[in-house]
C-alpha cells in the first residue's frame, strides 16, 4: 500500500496505490470512486478492504480523495461534481502511467457511483468495466451532496446514460432490492449486505463481505 | 500558495503507520511543540466532518507543525504484527509518532489532542513521556457525579416521555444504578459502562489526571453538550485533585459530540490555537524569567 499525492501542486490529490499481487488475473487496473461527506468517512474501512481484495485478485488499485475531501487539497466548500469527475479522470491517467495498464475499470460507491457513470459515458475515457454500488437515484438524496446539477445527475444515471455506459456495467444494490427504476439493459444485482456508508457503521468487525466478494468476482469474470 | 505544506508521514514497525504532517512553509519550527492528533474510535485521521484536516491546516498556517495519523489497523495504517491489546498498541503507536517527529524533524516536544477515546488515550499516554507538554482532551471519559444526575433529571423533568421511561425502570439513571449494584458484587461489566461507574475505573482516571498534574502537563479540556451535563463535572468528579492554573476548562453547551456545525469547529480551532500560544508564552517565561519580569 503506497500513499502519495498526485495532480497539480496547488490542487494535490491524496491517493493510495496497491499493486496487483496475483499477476495470474492479467494486467488490469481499477480506480475506486469514493462516496462523499459523512458517507465517505463511514465507508473508508470498507473501501480499503475492497482495495486489498482487488489487489490480491490481481488488480492494480488506486483509491483517492476528490479535491476538497479527505486528505486532498481544498476546502470542503470547493467540492463540485464537475471537479470530482475531472479528478477521476486524473486518477485514471495516474494509474495508467504508474502501471502501464490500459484496461481500466471504475468502481463507485453511492455518489461516487453517479460520478463514475458520468465519467464512463463521456469519451475519450475507455472503461472496460463499471461497477456502481448503490448509486443515488432520487434527487433528494443527491441534493444532500451538491447544489450543482442535482436533477441532471439523477436523470442522467437513470435514463440518459443507459446505452452509452460500458457494455460491462453492473449496478449493485445491497441496502434495498431494485425498485421501480427502469434500468433498461444494465445488469442489476441485489446482494443483501450491511450498508457501510451509514452512521453507526463503526463496529470494528463489520465489513459487507458478500458485497465485496461479489464485486471482485464480477470484475474478474 | 497555501502558507502551510503537507507531506505523507510513514513510520512505525516496517512503516506500518500512515499520517499527514503539516508544517508552515519557509523552514522548520523545531522550537515549537508539534500537535499530534489521535483517532477517535475507528474514524480515520481526517476526523468527523473533516475537522482535523481543517484544524491541522489552520495551526500549520499559524506556525505550528501538526501530525495527524492513524493508529495501527485503522484508516490507512496496517495492523501491528505482534498481538497487543488495543490500548497498548495505541500507546506504542504514539511512541513511534513522537519518535518520528524528533528523529526526522528535530521537534523536541508535542501536544496530544484527541476526541472521546482519542482523549482517553492521550490522557493515558501523556504523563508517561517527557516530550509531551500539554493535552487537549475533547469529551474525555468522566464519571457521572450527583450534580450530573440532578442536572440530567432537571433537564428531563418536564418531559412526559422521560417520566414514563424513568417510572418504567428504564433510562440512564436506572442503568447506572444497576451497574453500580453489579459492580459492588464484583461481576465484570461491559467495558463502556464500566469505565463510567466502576469505582476501579474512576480511580484509574483519577490517577491519570494526578500523574499529568505532577508532570506539569497543561490541560485544555473541552466538553460538549453532547457528552457532559455541565461545565465543572470534571472538577466535581475528582474533588481530591487540585488542577489550579494547569487546567483550562471549556464547555460548548450547544455543540454535539462530533462537532457537526462549522461554527463549533471554528471555535474549537481558535481555542486550540490560543492554548498553544499561551503555552509558548509560559515556556518563554520559564526560560527567561528576568525578561518576563521586566
Amino acid at each position: 500500500m503506497i500513499p502519495f499525492y498526485f495532480g497539480a501542486d496547488d490542487q494535490r490529490l491524496y491517493g493510495v496505490y496497491e499493486a496487483a499481487l496475483d499477476s495470474g488475473a492479467g494486467s488490469r487496473a481499477v480506480v475506486l470512486c469514493n462516496a462523499v461527506g459523512n458517507e465517505y468517512i463511514h465507508a473508508h474501512r470498507t473501501m480499503r478492504n475492497l482495495s486489498s481484495r482487488l489487489s490480491k485478485a490481481g488488480f492494480h488499485v488506486l483509491r483517492f480523495d476528490y479535491y476538497g475531501t479527505g486528505d486532498s487539497s481544498g476546502g470542503s466548500d470547493e467540492v463540485s461534481p464537475q471537479r470530482c469527475c475531472e479528478n477521476i479522470k486524473a486518477a485514471m491517467v495516474e494509474l495508467q502511467e504508474m502501471t502501464g495498464v490500459a484496461r481500466m475499470s471504475l468502481i463507485g460507491l453511492r455518489f461516487g457511483a453517479n460520478l463514475a457513470a458520468r465519467v464512463a459515458a463521456r469519451p475519450p475515457m475507455v472503461i472496460n468495466s463499471l461497477a456502481l454500488w448503490e448509486p443515488l437515484v432520487d434527487n433528494e438524496a443527491i441534493a444532500q451532496f451538491t447544489d450543482h446539477g442535482a436533477t441532471a445527475l439523477a436523470e442522467f444515471l437513470t435514463q440518459e446514460s443507459v446505452g452509452v455506459l460500458p457494455a460491462r456495467t453492473l449496478i449493485l444494490m445491497t441496502a434495498q432490492e431494485p425498485g421501480p427504476t427502469d434500468w433498461n439493459a444494465v445488469d442489476v444485482k441485489y446482494v443483501p449486505s450491511p450498508s457501510p456508508w451509514l452512521d453507526g457503521f463503526f463496529e470494528p468487525k463489520v465489513i459487507p463481505v458478500d458485497a465485496l466478494a461479489y464485486i471482485v468476482e464480477w470484475l474478474k469474470a | 500558495m497555501t502558507p502551510y505544506y503537507e507531506q505523507i508521514a510513514r513510520f512505525g514497525i516496517r512503516q506500518n503507520l500512515n499520517g499527514i504532517f503539516a508544517e508552515p512553509r519557509g523552514g522548520r519550527h523545531t522550537d515549537k511543540p508539534a500537535i499530534v492528533i489521535l483517532n477517535s474510535g475507528v474514524v480515520h485521521r481526517i476526523g468527523h466532518h473533516r475537522m482535523y484536516v481543517t484544524m491541522a491546516r489552520m495551526l500549520a498556517a499559524a506556525g505550528y507543525p501538526v501530525l495527524r495519523f492513524d493508529f495501527s489497523g485503522i484508516g490507512d495504517s496496517a495492523s501491528r504484527s505482534e498481538s497487543l491489546e488495543p490500548d497498548a498498541a495505541a500507546m506504542a503507536d504514539i511512541v513511534s509518532a513522537v519518535d518520528w517527529l524528533s528523529e526526522t524533524r528535530g521537534i523536541k516536544t508535542a501536544v496530544l489532542l484527541g476526541l472521546c477515546s482519542g482523549a482517553d488515550i492521550a490522557l493515558k499516554y501523556g504523563h508517561t513521556d517527557d516530550r509531551i507538554v500539554a493535552l487537549v482532551l475533547l469529551d474525555p471519559t468522566i464519571p457521572p457525579t450527583w450534580k450530573f444526575y440532578l442536572h440530567y433529571l432537571s433537564q428531563r423533568a418536564t418531559n412526559m416521555r422521560s417520566w414514563q421511561t424513568f417510572l418504567g425502570g428504564r433510562g440512564r439513571i436506572w442503568g447506572d444504578l444497576i451497574m453500580r449494584m453489579i459492580a459492588a458484587t464484583g461481576v465484570p461489566l461491559m467495558e463502556a459502562r464500566r469505565r463510567l461507574v466502576d469505582p476501579q475505573s474512576r480511580r484509574v482516571l483519577e490517577a491519570q489526571f494526578k500523574h499529568s498534574l505532577e508532570r506539569n502537563l497543561k490541560l485544555l479540556v473541552v466538553f460538549t453538550g453532547g457528552r457532559a451535563e455541565y461545565r465543572e463535572q470534571l472538577l466535581d468528579a475528582f474533588p481530591s485533585l487540585s488542577f489550579g492554573n494547569m487546567l483550562t476548562l471549556e464547555y460548548f453547551s450547544d455543540c454535539d459530540h462530533i462537532f457537526t456545525l462549522a461554527r463549533h469547529r471554528e471555535r474549537l480551532n481558535q481555542l486550540v490555537l490560543r492554548s498553544l500560544q499561551d503555552l509558548r508564552r509560559a515556556e518563554r517565561r520559564e526560560a527567561f524569567p528576568s525578561a518576563s519580569a521586566n
